[in-house]
């Protein structure tokens, strides 16, 4: 705890975890057993700061961004986080009845941001992305790639300190994958951060860092 | 003011030329030309009140459709200048009085042609009532063409809407198809016709065919009056602090509602399955006695019973029930994935619990209200007010049930217990149809106590089961709480500590491991 509170209580990081620990059971009693995932994973952010973290299928990238937004309990550690996190889960998760409008509306919000600002948001997120003509149709009608185009800007809408992506860009065609380059890039020049879980990497120098999660710890590559 | 305003809109219609022709000319011809053929057609169909009668109903039926349609046009055509005179500075309310006070003196013109018609051909042999009859039949449709005319804006649909309200009142009502039927008492005219002609309903109550007649036409008025007045200045809209509890709960509901009606296996099932279960039920049981035990004014007595008679009353709870259940199941389901999501993004859970549950509970509302239409068709209950409260009880209780076993049993084993549970607990265990009174093993299931009152109410003239009531409302309690507490855990989040960090940094939250 005191160690977290030094991390970011200093150097401007803005998300930290400290001694995660994460193991699934698997099984019926009697003969149920405990599948670790993550054991003591200790990492951070900081503002600013565009970071990967790549590992292989089944490695707990998607359980560690579950337990760093809040949506899944960790076994054991501690997450210290800015008030204000974009979440783009790797399944997206919609309404299937509701338009996109309604969508950035209903996450407005939660996010609890004024109306005004939220229209305004959602506008430049449509022209970035490009999913303009798509605003009145419902997630049922989308395409994949509109779907994650969504799902993305859903994370974006609220201008957060940290946005935390995972697997964000599967779906995208190549010029919405240069879009959403682009919209990392404005974001880190804006001081905010970035987290992007991904199986692969194939563009190194778009990270300032990248970290690999081997053997349920995260280690530098 | 308001006697300027009255001559403005009066010289507005009299202008149109084709107004004043139609606002005698129809009222004539209907009289004269279609009387003598409807009193045939009312005499084939069993109409009450005999040729005569019918001819004077004539004469309101058709002024009723040409203050109908005057009022339409009234209203429709002068909403955006009446809108304009307000924001002059006219008071809403004296613009209003002044339309309703316009189309009162067209439905007056256009009751005096028909009147004086069917003076020039048959004669009347009651003035006093023809002529009262005849104007309450004006100001009731004076008030539905306000209605329609402040809803709907294209001419076509607006005239092709009142027609089709006013056929329905005119060929399904009493005087000209005899109709007995419970649902034909809701038809505007069905009262004030019967009261016309001197038939007694047979149901009037402690109001009487005269009062009934005069309620309808006094609602309509207060109705005209309520939907013509146009909305003063647009005062700031009230907004909710962003983020705050009450906006959340707001846009939760909002598009929860909006989510919902867009389901359109929801809308199939609420059509289907009211007509499958009650219509059925109804159709295929064979009259015959069997005994049933009630409560008589604090006394269990034993009746014999025909089940021909009862059965639709008793299915209706169970489509009812499985409509709410699956209408439950279907929202926990479908919310679940989304709302986890919401929450991560700062929605509260519990704000987003009981907009979900508000939801379930107006789904389960409208599922009642369609089951009881169907059965109104084939069924009459002795207290329709306890009964249709009796089957809302039950709607909500299994509703409620619907969202707990949702998450639990998934969708394709769900939908099967959906139908099952309500089946095996209202049709099986409660039914008094299968036998005088439920087993002892059924008291312990959650339609006990509704399905109790919900007897007392189809079959009884008295209410005398506060006991059971208070049993099926303690059911729907846990239930309600059980449900909310499933929706808030399926979209929790582990809640970070927020603590601001040392040196203005910004500001942080720790989540830490439970245990």
């Amino acid at each position: 705890m005191d160690a977290l509170s030094q991390l970011t209580g200093s150097g401007g990081v803005v998300l930290a975890a400290h001694g995660i620990d994460k193991a699934y059971r698997r099984g019926s009693w009697p003969a149920r057993r405990a599948v670790p995932v993550l054991a003591g994973v200790n990492f951070s952010m900081h503002k600013g700061e565009v970071v990967g973290l790549v590992g292989e299928n089944g490695s707990g990238k998607s359980t560690l961004m579950k337990i760093l937004v809040g949506a899944l309990a960790p076994d054991a550690g501690e997450v210290e986080r800015a008030t204000r996190l974009g979440y783009c889960p790797q399944v997206p998760q919609l309404y299937e009845r509701l338009t996109c409008d309604e969508h950035f509306e209903l996450f407005g919000h939660a996010y609890g941001i004024a109306g005004r600002v939220e229209r305004e948001s959602r506008a430049s997120i449509y022209a970035a992305l490009g999913f303009e003509r798509y605003a009145r149709a419902r997630v049922s009608q989308l395409s994949g790639g509109t779907t994650a185009k969504l799902n993305l800007g859903l994370a974006l809408l609220a201008d957060p300190e940290v946005l935390l992506l995972d697997e964000p860009y599967a779906g995208f065609d190549w010029d919405t994958y240069l879009r959403f380059w682009d919209l990392v890039a404005d974001r880190r020049i804006a001081g905010r951060s970035v987290l992007i879980i991904s199986h692969f990497v194939a563009d190194e120098e778009r990270f300032d860092r990248i970290l690999d999660l081997r053997d349920g710890r995260a280690v530098p590559r | 003011m308001i006697p300027a305003l009255v001559r403005g809109f009066l010289a507005d219609y009299a202008r149109n030329r084709t107004n004043l022709l139609v606002l005698v000319l129809v009222p004539v011809a209907f009289v004269v030309a279609a009387a003598p053929a409807l009193a045939d057609a009312a005499r084939l169909l069993g109409g009450q009140g005999g040729a005569p009668a019918i001819e004077a109903v004539t004469a309101g039926w058709a002024s009723a459709f040409i203050s109908a349609l005057a009022m339409y046009f009234q209203v429709s055509a002068g909403r955006d200048t009446d809108r304009r005179l307000v924001l002059a500075g006219l008071p809403g309310r004296r613009l209003a009085q002044a339309r309703v006070l316009c189309g009162l003196i067209i439905a007056s013109l256009a009751s005096a042609a028909a009147l004086l018609a069917l003076v020039a051909t048959s004669g009347l042999e009651d003035p006093g009532r023809v002529v009262a009859g005849t104007v309450m039949f004006s100001v009731i449709y004076l008030g539905i063409g306000a209605a329609v005319g402040s809803r709907v804006r294209n001419p076509v649909n607006g005239t092709v809407l009142i027609l089709f309200i006013w056929i329905l009142d005119v060929f399904f009502g009493p005087t000209l198809s005899g109709s007995t039927q419970p649902i034909s008492r809701a038809l505007p005219t069905h009262f004030v016709s019967l009261w016309m002609v001197g038939v007694p309903s047979g149901h009037e109550g402690r109001l009487g065919d005269l009062g009934w007649a005069l309620a309808w036409t006094a609602a309509s008025a207060t109705v005209a009056l309520v939907v013509i007045r146009p909305p003063g200045r647009a005062a700031a809209r009230r907004t909710l602090a962003a983020g705050s509890r009450p906006d959340q709960l707001r846009a939760a509901l909002g598009t929860g509602l909006r989510e919902w009606r867009r389901n359109p296996v929801l809308w199939v099932l609420l059509a289907v399955v009211p007509a499958v279960f009650v219509l059925l039920a109804d159709a295929i049981t064979p009259s015959g006695s069997t005994p049933v035990v009630l409560n008589e004014g604090g006394t269990l007595v034993t009746r014999a019973m025909d089940p021909a008679h009862m059965h639709a009353g008793t299915m209706a709870p169970i489509a009812v029930a499985s409509l709410a259940t699956l209408a439950g199941l279907f929202l926990a389901l479908d919310a679940r994935s989304g709302d986890q999501r919401l929450t991560l993004a700062g929605m509260r859970s519990s704000t987003l619990a009981s907009a979900r549950l508000t939801v379930v509970s107006m789904a389960a509302t409208l599922a009642t209200v369609a089951s009881l239409a169907v059965t109104a068709l084939v069924f009459d209950a002795h207290q329709w007010v306890l009964y249709g409260m009796a089957n809302l009880l039950v709607a909500l209780t299994y509703a409620f049930l619907g969202v707990i076993i949702g998450p639990v049993l998934g969708r394709v084993s769900g939908v099967f217990v959906a139908f099952l549970l309500p089946f095996m607990d209202l049709g099986i265990a409660q039914s008094p149809m299968l036998r005088g009174a439920p087993p002892g093993w059924a008291e312990v299931l959650p339609g006990y106590g509704g399905i109790r009152v919900l007897t007392d109410a189809a079959l009884t003239s008295t209410f005398d089961e506060a006991g059971y009531l208070v049993l099926g409302l303690g059911w729907l309690a846990v239930l309600a709480a059980g449900a909310w507490t499933a929706l808030r855990r399926s979209s929790a989040v582990v809640k970070p500590r927020t603590r601001r960090t040392a040196r203005g940094s910004a500001p942080t939250a720790q989540a830490h491991a439970h245990g």
